[in-house]
């Protein structure tokens, strides 16, 4: 929108305010016009269908009068009476007949006139004894003869056996080589049959009603036609398709829908498609004396013709008013704009640096302002410049200045942190050396221990090596001696045995101990994940531990299940139970005699539970709760690291992932339940 | 932009012209609803009901519904001509349809010419009236007893026995009967009436034992007909043809009494015409498959779409406006093409002979094919003729 013209912006809003209600509102009317001339018309024309069948039905009303007139005449009965017995079937007949009839014709005659055709006389049984106009049916019988499917046939025989009068439709009559309707009447005298007396309608009288259709309108037009079975006639003339036969039957298929649905009975008027495939607004009717459907009908175009010139003449003005629309906003925009443009040329100018230009004051009010406002902020824009060059040199001193200072904060910043990263460093190597030296530490006092338990034997072992050394001295002075006699031999001999036995004890017993610390002390460093029961290792783990626990008065309980195999760590299992069980030597039986020490553990859903479990002294809650900390001891001075539970805890959660958690009761005793993932 | 959105808003304004629901229009249903004649009547209310729906769900006349308004005649004559004129003042209704005997009929013409109103007659009857406030769409004497006659003579038999109930129907249409068979040089073996209502046929059966004819016109009123047909002997090949005996009576009698008899009416539920099956589908979805539909029940029916489309063409309820635009009035009804004959308010009718199967429904043997025109006034006399014999066999 941004790129289009002041003019074509004009027109765009004044076709929308404008025009297009105007537009909306003017088809709004120009529809409610049309259907308002349609439905008049409708009504119009219904109208004129309702009158057209009336005139038709008065009409064939009136043939029946005649009809029903002529049966009461008097010289109806003379006529019969006087010719029946004349007539002879099929032949000429005599003179007499025609002397008598002479008598009768100038009277009948006066029937022809009102718009009757033919006037037949016919006897009982059927034959023909008088007619008007003398045709080829004339002296032929009715009921058996050439004629006998003519609509005279049915009239006459209707009038025979139901003593009623009635009337046929237009059918071809062949002896009076047009479409001929027929309409009866018994003649009785006394209620007995003396004959019958018909009528011939006249055709031509028919298609004249049916030309009368009234109105201006060229194209209105009446239809009639009459259906039997599958087939169908006209039973008019129509207006524009000269080969259409009155009378003459067609194929039902070849109906047209209005005609249809009168031929149907059912009345209706609306807007549908002729005999010709023309549109018309079309009244259906039905006529019940001739059993014919009618259609009252004219042209759609013709009938909405005021319509089609009213929409004319209003197209003709909107595009008039549109064009209006066009030069109206050309001017506007033109005279709007022209001080705009004087504008633009010269903020053109200011914009290439040339400030001293002003702007010519002219025009309407709002432009003669524009161009004063803009004037006065051109001067104030020219002043502002100078004072700005000014400000921006001082700013961007102090910018440049603040710049620096951030900078070296930055570097001072990197500095520091790089220090902090260092020491974090040192700290971690320095918690690594202290867990590594708690190792070594509970290494060495088992170290201790297990020194204390080989002194005894070896001590023994020399004991026993010097006795065996001095028994040999002995013997070897005896032997020299030549004092050594067999029984003092025997008596050497059993002696040392007994000292090797010793020895062998003794020195077998220092093995055993050697051996098993070598195993824990193995163990404890070893880093790399294996299969192992962990029942052995519990196993392997107290006698290693024996010397140190023996000096506590409490029972080890291992109730671990011999068929748990980890895969995993033995190292840390040793450190951390050593530690667990340590811990509760020291510290869980303070001042007890005696007391027990539960190792047990069971699989569950993936995971191994350990248990370490007493039934010492317990602890409190807050001490509980601070336990795992590094550096926590309650024996600061009594030699405790106050590392030994952080260590359990640091295994337990970075080396098996796994959990640990203590619950206590002061004097009952206190738990650790380790949980761990067997595929740790 | 707000104005864009204000151009479609106000163009609705403009077109949602203001709409409202106008009041129903009252018609009136007049029959008994208790009483000896309820049997039958009532059959009518339900094809007046259906018809109102229709035209109802169709969008109602002159955009407004039609309300019926259902009063109980009472089978009592005098109660028919209070109701009328309850219906037309009380309730202010625009048409009434009802009645089913002459007698009730009769009754209610003086009200209806009262207040020019109009009434809607759905029997065949024995003609010989013409008011200008009753439209008559039941058969006329020319489109039932006349031409079944005719063909009766013709296929049946000429030995011919009259039999039917003693009231002014049987005897109006034996005098036109008499009228034609003089014609034809035949008289009739006997002539017999029942008291109506009357079910000792014991007489009447021993005359026509005795005589034997072969052709029985039997125009017996309500449950003589069943006493009549049970004595009457199927062997002796004495076939009747009946005035008052459709589809309901068949029912109630049983079939088996009355196969291969035959009645003449305009309409048989047995038509097999497009419409017809809708109609029948129509009703029974509405009323129980079981429900047997008969002359009266189309004739009924079809006064209703032919009063509604009337209606339509006056652009009016006043029933002086109405009676005006039924003149030539048309339709497509059950039965065939149905047209009013403006001078008689009588319609043109298809005339049809049935014979009575084991179903109880009719088939159809003959038919006029093309509708008849209405003569309530046989032509073979004049009006006043007709009347004065009326006048004579009432009194007798």
């Amino acid at each position: 929108m941004n790129r289009f013209s002041l003019s074509a912006k004009l027109f765009v809003w004044i076709f929308l305010c404008a025009m297009v209600p105007v537009m909306v509102l003017t088809g709004f009317y120009l529809n409610s016009f049309k259907d308002a001339l349609l439905q008049q018309e409708q009504e119009h024309l219904s109208q004129f269908a309702d009158k057209k069948v009336e005139q038709v039905e008065v009409y064939i009303e009136k043939r029946i009068s005649d009809v029903k007139l002529m049966s009461q005449l008097l010289e109806s009965e003379l006529l019969l009476n006087a010719l029946i017995p004349l007539y002879k079937n099929n032949e000429k007949q005599s003179d007499e007949y025609y002397r008598q009839e002479k008598k009768y014709r100038p009277f009948f005659k006066v029937f022809e006139e009102r718009g009757n055709y033919d006037v037949f006389f016919i006897s009982p049984k059927g034959e023909i004894v008088f007619s008007l106009a003398h045709e080829s049916d004339f002296s032929t019988n009715i009921y058996n003869g050439p004629f006998r499917k003519s609509g005279l046939n049915k009239v006459a025989q209707r009038a025979r056996f139901f003593l009623e009068a009635s009337s046929s439709s237009f059918e071809y009559y062949p002896p009076s080589k047009e479409a001929a309707a027929f309409i009866a009447a018994p003649v009785l005298r006394n209620g007995k049959l003396l004959g019958v007396v018909a009528l011939q309608v006249d055709s031509e009288i028919i298609q004249k009603i049916t030309l009368d259709v009234g109105g201006s309108l060229r194209s209105r037009e009446v239809v009639v036609a009459s259906r039997y079975g599958d087939y169908f006639s006209y039973q008019a003339k129509v207006k524009y398709d000269k080969s259409i036969k009155v009378g003459r039957e067609l194929p039902i298929s070849e109906l047209p829908y209005p005609l249809y649905k009168a031929i149907s009975g059912i009345r209706s008027i609306a807007v549908e498609v002729d005999y010709r495939g023309v549109k018309v607004i079309a009244a259906s009717r039905f006529l019940p004396s001739m059993q014919w459907g009618m259609v009252f009908k004219e042209d759609y175009d013709e009938a909405m013709e005021v319509f089609d010139r009213l929409l004319y003449v209003s197209i003709f003005v909107l595009l008039l008013l549109t064009m209006g629309a066009l030069l109206v906003a050309r001017i506007l925009g033109g005279v709007v704009a022209k001080p705009l443009m004087n504008l633009t040329d010269i903020t053109h100018s200011i914009a290439l640096g040339n400030m001293d230009l002003e702007v010519k004051m002219e025009g309407y009010k709002e432009s003669y302002e524009l161009a004063k406002s803009f004037n006065k902020m051109s001067a104030r824009l020219k002043d502002a410049r100078s004072n700005l060059e000014h400000k921006v040199a001082d700013r961007t001193f102090e910018l440049e200045q603040e710049m620096k200072l951030r900078k070296q904060n930055e570097q001072d910043l990197e500095k520091s942190y790089l220090q902090l990263s260092r020491s974090m460093l040192h700290l971690k190597t320095a918690q690594d050396q202290l867990i590594e030296s708690e190792k070594m530490a509970s290494l060495g006092s088992l170290v201790a221990g297990i020194a204390h338990d080989i002194n005894t034997p070896l001590g023994i072992a020399i004991t026993s090596t010097s006795l065996f050394k001095d028994n040999v001295e002995r013997m070897d002075k005896a032997l020299k001696n030549k004092s050594l006699t067999e029984g003092v031999f025997k008596r050497y001999l059993l002696e040392l045995h007994e000292i090797v036995s010793l020895l062998e004890n003794n020195l077998g017993q220092t093995a055993s101990l050697v051996k098993n610390f070598k195993q824990v002390a193995v163990d404890q460093t070893n880093l790399h994940k294996a299969k192992f029961y962990l029942f052995e290792l519990v196993e392997s783990l107290l006698s290693s531990l024996k010397p140190e626990t023996r000096k506590y008065p409490v029972k080890i309980i291992n109730r671990v299940p011999e068929d748990i195999v980890l895969d995993s760590y033995s190292g840390d299992f040793y450190q951390l139970l050593t530690n667990l069980i340590l811990n509760a030597m020291i510290h869980g039986f303070e001042g007890r005699e005696e007391g027990e020490l539960t190792i047990s553990a069971m699989d569950v859903d993936n995971e191994t539970i350990l248990k370490v479990k007493d039934n010492g002294i317990g602890m409190e809650e807050n001490i509980r709760r601070k336990i795992f900390e590094p550096f926590y001891t309650s024996k600061r001075g009594s030699g405790g690291s106050g590392l030994g539970l952080s260590i359990v805890s640091n295994i337990v959660k970075q080396k098996l992932l796994g959990e640990i958690d203590v619950h206590s009761e002061l004097g009952k005793g206190t738990e650790f339940v380790i949980r761990f993932p067997q595929t740790g | 932009m707000p104005k864009l959105v204000a151009i479609p808003v106000f163009v609705s304004l403009l077109s949602a012209c203001s709409y409202s629901e106008s009041p129903p229009i009252k018609v009136g249903i007049l029959h008994s609803l208790t009483g000896t004649m309820a049997i039958s009547e009532r059959a009518l209310v339900d094809a007046l009901m259906l018809a109102i729906e229709e035209v109802n769900t169709a969008g109602g006349v002159l955009g407004r519904k039609l309300q019926p308004i259902v009063v109980d005649g009472e089978s009592n004559w005098d109660q028919f001509s209070v109701r009328a004129e309850d219906l037309i003042t009380q309730h202010q209704v625009s048409v009434i349809f009802g009645c089913w005997t002459s007698a009730c009929r009769k009754a209610v013409k003086p009200v209806m010419e009262k207040y020019d109103h109009l009434l809607f007659y759905p029997l065949q009857y024995e003609g010989m009236e013409q008011s200008p406030n009753i439209v008559y769409t039941g058969a006329a004497p020319n489109q039932q007893i006349i031409p079944s006659v005719h063909w009766a003579l013709e296929n049946i038999g000429k030995d011919v026995y009259l039999v039917g109930s003693d009231y002014v129907f049987p005897r109006t249409a034996n005098l036109i009967i008499k009228d034609l068979l003089k014609n034809r040089d035949i008289k009739p073996l006997g002539e017999m009436y029942l008291p109506l209502g009357s079910s000792d046929v014991s007489l009447v059966m021993k005359d026509i034992l005795a005589k034997k004819p072969s052709l029985i016109i039997n125009t017996i009123n309500g449950d003589s007909n069943t006493a009549f047909f049970k004595a009457l002997p199927k062997e002796d090949n004495m076939v009747v043809l009946s005035y008052s005996l459709a589809e309901a009576e068949v029912e109630s009698i049983g079939a088996h009494l009355l196969q291969g008899h035959y009645a003449a009416w305009n309409y048989f539920q047995s038509i097999k015409s497009p419409e017809n099956i809708k109609f029948v589908k129509s009703f029974k979805n509405k009323f129980g498959q079981n429900r047997v539909i008969d002359d009266p029940m189309e004739a009924a029916y079809s006064g209703v779409h032919l009063w509604a489309q009337a209606v339509q063409s006056a652009g009016s309820v006043v029933p002086r406006q109405v009676i005006t635009a039924l003149g030539y009035q048309s339709m497509k009804a059950p039965h065939g093409v149905i047209s009013i004959d403006k001078q008689t308010q009588h319609l043109w009718k298809t005339v049809r002979i049935g014979q009575v199967m084991l179903n109880g429904q009719f088939e159809i043997v003959w038919s006029s094919r093309t509708a008849v025109r209405p003569a309530p006034f046989p032509s073979s006399y004049s009006k006043q003729e007709w009347l004065n014999r009326i006048e004579g066999i009432k009194s007798p």
